[in-house]
């Protein structure tokens, strides 16, 4: 099913002329994927939703100058990747070991590790754990920005190649070929991660 | 060996945590979160138009300052110039009145 059919289509005119219920009910629409979206490049989910508030706020603000070029979601997930994209170039800047520390500090729940968390937390499973979301950012933040882009939408939104191809502008064949070598490279990058670990 | 393999099922592993991600889901007052900054922002956009405006009017009273400076600079400097002109002229009056004419006729020899 596309995103057209499955969110209930809400009237531009009345978001353009400053219609709250028509506003909220977009954020209602929205908010879960747009989250989802941001968690996949953030990678943690207080700030995720930090960013999440951030991308409506930027929706409201550019509503008047939405030209109705692309679809109302297109539009909102390429805000939610710029959006994203920006927030990791500005912690880019700040030192990446006291990034990677605050990544990895209190947010166990970020990931789905119920295999680890459900037989509960050893100091052993505790590290284990820590390297995996370690590995998994070291891994996300190393491959090109564009197969970020299609592996992020594709696999924390599920949108479909044609979905994701919209909002990257793209054709659907270079979005499937971005997906395959984003998988190619995460798989090495997790490699060199551990082989790291190891020496 | 043994340690190539263990790198593998450990990427392997983490590699399949990334892709069995379970959807997150927002806060139940994410709506208002929203709200919030909107309603922050707009009083500091007045706040940064009021000073960027007070700004602007300062440098352009500054500029104009400027140029009335220069333009009654310049008009000193005309009305000087004239006014020398005329001490000149009336200089030459001067002169001509007080000229001696009893020399006229040796200075014509």
């Amino acid at each position: 099913m596309s995103l057209e059919t499955k969110h209930k289509a809400i009237s531009i005119e009345a978001l353009k002329s400053g219609d709250q219920t028509a506003f909220q009910e977009l954020v209602e629409q929205y908010k879960d994927a747009v989250l989802n979206i941001c968690f996949g490049f953030i990678q943690n989910a207080e700030d995720a939703e930090d960013i999440a508030q951030e991308v409506f706020v930027e929706v409201y603000r550019s509503l008047e100058n939405f030209r109705e070029d692309s679809s109302l979601y297109t539009w909102i997930y390429r805000i939610a990747t710029s959006k994203s994209l920006d927030e990791l170039r500005k912690r880019k800047r700040l030192k990446r070991k006291a990034f990677y520390s605050a990544q990895t500090a209190d947010h166990s729940e970020d990931f789905n590790l119920e295999n680890i968390k459900g037989e509960s937390s050893t100091p052993e499973q505790k590290l284990i754990q820590k390297q995996q979301k370690e590995a998994i950012f070291a891994a996300l933040d190393r491959i090109p920005e564009k197969q970020r882009i299609a592996f992020t939408l594709s696999n924390f939104q599920h949108l479909s190649y044609k979905e994701i191809a919209d909002v990257m502008e793209k054709s659907a064949s270079s979005v499937e070929s971005l997906l395959h070598r984003a998988k190619i490279s995460l798989r090495k990058e997790l490699e060199s991660f551990y082989k790291q670990q190891m020496e | 060996m043994k340690d190539k393999n263990n790198i593998e099922q450990k990427a392997e592993t983490a590699f399949n945590e990334l892709l069995n991600h379970k959807a997150l889901k927002s806060s139940d007052d994410f709506y208002s979160g929203v709200m919030d900054r909107i309603q922050k922002e707009k009083p500091e956009h007045a706040v940064i138009h009021t000073f960027q405006w007070v700004e602007v009017m300062k440098y352009a009273a500054i500029v104009t300052i400027m140029a009335l400076n220069g333009i009654l600079a310049f008009q000193a400097i005309s009305l000087k110039d004239q006014a020398v002109d005329t001490s000149d002229e009336v200089a030459v009056i001067v002169q001509d009145y007080f000229y001696d004419y009893s020399t006229l006729d040796e200075e014509l020899e």
